[in-house]
């Protein structure tokens, strides 16, 4: 594929594929959200996850399959996600984009906390 | 009292109207596993946290139903067809229907007895391909509802100038409101037909189970 026509992954669907990658086999909705609410701090609307999911699940960078149904859940099935084999090459590249540009930011000093 | 732990019923159904299908359970059952979590510490904080979490969903729900809705895509065929048959009539006009007078056929004899059944046929297969093209250029991803109607309309044109040149022979001494109820009702539900074949035979989506 050439360089200008591919597909560059927003922030939110790193976001989304490190979390996948981090929780492996154990990656449903619910967790999904706890996994980068814990970790970035960030609320995360339902809504915005599957919106994102289901965007991702397009492009054929993830895959869901159905779980188990729970009876806290109201006797509706978990669906779980895993990153493809083409998820991984372009949370890879994506990565490895990250890490180029930050690897020259020698000066940058992080925030205190107020 | 409410029965305990149940999410609000209208919340829910809020949910389901946006999201369908396998994507809607797995968004109902999350949201139902987490307010039951909520529910043990406090009724009335988990209710507003679902309530919260629908109002802060919809616009993102209702952008992917949007998404993978039909009905832009119809847009773009029918729009697309429309101006291509605007297009058409002017083409008929300026051109085609004086070559109809210069071939001068007589009316009811077999020559044009056949040209007409042939084109009947080649209209509704014709017809029917173009609503497939055309539906599979407007599915392609990524591209504006504008540029996907640009790109359909050139296709469109080119094949029902071909057919009009055959209509033209054949309805030359027809009346023109036949003419045209006869085209519309072969063409219509021939792009209808068209589009269909196209959506069923567009590469599938990932499986929802595996």
């Amino acid at each position: 594929m050439p360089a200008g026509r591919q597909r560059h992954l927003g922030e939110f669907e790193l976001l989304v594929l490190a979390a996948l990658f981090q929780l492996e086999d154990a990656a449903y909705g619910v967790a999904i959200r706890r996994e980068i609410e814990t970790r970035t701090g960030r609320q995360v609307s339902v809504g915005a996850l599957y919106a994102t999911l289901s965007r991702l699940e397009d492009k054929s960078y993830i895959q869901s399959r159905m779980g188990e149904s729970t009876a806290k859940r109201g006797g509706r099935a978990k669906r779980y996600y895993k990153l493809t084999a083409l998820g991984q090459v372009e949370f890879d590249r994506s990565i490895t984009a990250f890490n180029k540009m930050f690897s020259g930011l020698s000066q940058w000093k992080q925030v205190p906390d107020s | 009292m409410k029965e305990s732990g149940t999410p609000p019923r209208l919340a829910e159904a809020i949910i389901s109207l946006l999201a369908a299908g396998p994507t809607g359970a797995g968004m109902l059952g999350d949201l139902s596993e987490e307010f039951r979590g909520r529910w043990m510490r406090s009724p009335r904080a988990a209710n507003r946290w679902y309530w919260g979490q629908v109002l802060r969903s919809a616009p993102y729900l209702a952008g992917m139903r949007l998404r993978r809705s039909p009905l832009p895509h119809l847009l773009v065929i029918m729009l697309s067809t429309a101006i291509a048959l605007a297009l058409l009539h002017i083409w008929d006009v300026q051109v085609s229907r004086r070559l109809a007078r210069l071939l001068a056929l007589q009316p009811n004899t077999p020559p044009l007895l056949l040209i007409r059944a042939l084109y009947f046929f080649s209209l509704t297969i014709g017809t029917a391909l173009v609503g497939a093209l055309l539906a599979i250029t407007a599915f392609r991803p990524k591209r504006s509802f504008v540029s996907n109607t640009i790109a359909c309309i050139l296709p469109a044109f080119l094949v029902l100038t071909g057919l009009s040149y055959v209509s033209n022979i054949a309805a030359a001494e027809q009346s023109r409101v036949i003419y045209f109820a006869l085209r519309s009702c072969i063409i219509l539900p021939a792009l209808l037909l068209g589009a269909h074949l196209a959506v069923q035979a567009s590469p599938p989506r990932i499986a929802d189970n595996h």
